[in-house]
């Protein structure tokens, strides 16, 4: 059996007030596969995405990618192997050129001027930002941000994608792209969202997190699609998985009303 | 500074002109050898400073950087050169000169002289700041061995600033939906203050976090490639010797005993 890309076990964390943010939680994720962390907001999603990447330390549990411990003396490899895509974009995109931000961590590895030029032009050719290099970030569409963002990370090659909440503030066409985008790739992914139809599109496997515990997992259709759990978890059952139910609803409020 | 102010200063440093063109390193040099000449004058110089204001003129001009820009700059940083000579005035009565019959103390040719080093320096800086993008200068202090830590932090200065009026900018919409035309009180404007405070500093924590994930450990390295021209040696040459002639010869002194023996 290879390495899972992503292995935790019984993590534990409680932020200084002693609020317990995620409790006990163990699962492991394959290399290539899509994973999905759903839960209502303070689940614990964010948080256990920190401590992937080695920003929170966990009070108990450990976890490893690609069979690497995340610890103190292993963070720069750690931030080697794992990519991630933050809920807001601008924050992402510190650089004050598309093109230098798209090369500030690859200039970090230590790439050559010649390397680093092909990789930066390739990654922006492979979102779609082809001559937008000298564009300042900041003026960039919502769609193009969340693209930029993940050309900069995708450049440094990691073997785990996490993403926290990337459809935020997307328009309908721009999500489409991105979800195609997201699709496309081989890394293993762990995506974090309220954006259930992405999940439902993108996914392989779901885990559901509730007050920082491991509620569910399994197949996304099948967990997604239980209505108990959804309720219980402050989620909707996705709309793709719920029966027609416009023959209920009857006309629009504003003409009963009349 | 307001955020409108900021932009237009950051996107007259992606203009193209020959100011623009020039190495940052020597944009960064003769500016340098400007504010130490004209700080090393007299405390009493003023019209020996005078033909200096022709370096931030010319250059300002050569790089399409608009007088009202830099001047409105001015205004912002007046407060502080005031409080630097206000005092002036008062500590040093002694009269010094007279012009039109009217006696005028040692104090305020002391100010004058402060006010107009402090218009040049500034406007030596805004010159630089509109015609150079930050980083460049950043790269190029990091080129002139500057302190890695100065230079850093110059950058994230630069970052937190947009941030920074990134927040404010919305708390002021949002206030102006709710506040409509009532002035804002003392007490709401320490409310806000700190709730900005609280807000950027989260903000900032997610930028730095966003860097520490793509492996910054430190020193922001630049894909720009510095390159010195023949251009950049003769601009550099001509204002070193501007700068020294002008502070070895008062030349505006000379004009004036002239136009007084005439």
């Amino acid at each position: 059996m290879s390495t899972p890309a992503l292995d935790i076990r019984n993590a534990t964390y409680r932020y200084p007030d002693g609020t317990c943010a995620i409790e006990d939680v163990s699962f492991s994720v394959a290399p290539g596969e899509a994973v999905a962390l759903v839960g209502p907001s303070g689940a614990g999603k964010t948080t256990l995405m920190m401590a992937i990447i080695g920003f929170l330390r966990l009070e108990k549990g450990a976890i490893s990618v690609n069979g690497l411990q995340v610890s103190k003396k292993n963070l720069r490899r750690i931030r080697g192997e794992v990519g991630m895509i933050f809920q807001n974009a601008d924050d992402q995109l510190f650089m004050p050129t598309l093109y230098e931000d798209v090369a500030f961590g690859l200039l970090n590895k230590g790439m050559s001027p010649e390397e680093l030029d092909r990789a930066v032009r390739r990654g922006l050719a492979e979102r779609g930002l082809s001559g937008l290099e000298q564009k300042f970030p900041g003026h960039l569409s919502g769609g193009q941000k969340r693209l930029a963002s993940l050309a900069g990370v995708l450049v440094m090659e990691p073997g785990i994608l996490l993403l926290d909440e990337p459809s935020t503030n997307l328009d309908p066409k721009s999500r489409r792209n991105l979800i195609r985008q997201l699709a496309d790739l081989d890394n293993a992914r762990v995506l974090a969202s309220h954006d259930l139809e992405m999940v439902l599109d993108l996914c392989t496997r779901i885990l559901v997190l509730n007050q920082g515990r491991l509620v569910a997992e399994g197949d996304p259709a099948r967990v997604l699609g239980n209505e108990d759990l959804m309720e219980d978890c402050n989620l909707e059952v996705p709309h793709s998985l719920q029966p027609h139910r416009l023959q209920h609803h009857g006309p629009p409020r504003s003409q009963r009303d009349s | 500074m307001s955020r409108i102010d900021a932009n237009r200063l950051d996107r007259h440093a992606y203009g193209d002109s020959l100011i623009h063109r020039l190495d940052p390193r020597a944009k960064v040099l003769a500016t340098l050898v400007f504010i130490l000449t004209v700080v090393s004058f007299d405390k009493y110089a003023v019209a020996p400073l005078l033909p200096f204001l022709f370096f931030p003129v010319v250059t300002a001009a050569l790089g399409s950087v608009p007088l009202g820009l830099i001047l409105r700059r001015f205004a912002v940083t007046l407060p502080f050169i005031l409080l630097v000579g206000i005092f002036n005035p008062l500590l040093d009565r002694a009269a010094m000169i007279q012009v039109a019959g009217l006696q005028i103390s040692g104090g305020w040719v002391s100010f004058t002289s402060i006010l107009l080093r402090g218009l040049l320096c500034v406007m030596a800086g805004i010159v630089l700041i509109a015609t150079t993008r930050l980083p460049m200068i950043a790269e190029a202090l990091g080129g002139l061995r500057f302190p890695k830590a100065l230079v850093v932090q110059l950058l994230l200065l630069y970052r937190y600033l947009f941030v920074l009026m990134d927040e404010a900018g919305r708390m002021r919409r949002a206030r102006a939906l709710r506040a409509g035309t009532r002035k804002i009180s003392l007490r709401d404007a320490a409310g806000m203050l700190s709730s900005l405070l609280l807000r950027t500093v989260d903000r900032s924590e997610a930028v730095w976090h966003a860097m520490l994930a793509r492996g910054f450990a430190g020193e922001i390295r630049s894909p720009n490639r510095l390159h010195w021209h023949l251009a950049d040696t003769l601009f550099l040459a001509l204002v070193a010797a501007a700068c020294t002639t002008l502070r070895v010869h008062p030349i505006a002194d000379r004009v004036g005993e002239w136009v007084l023996n005439l």
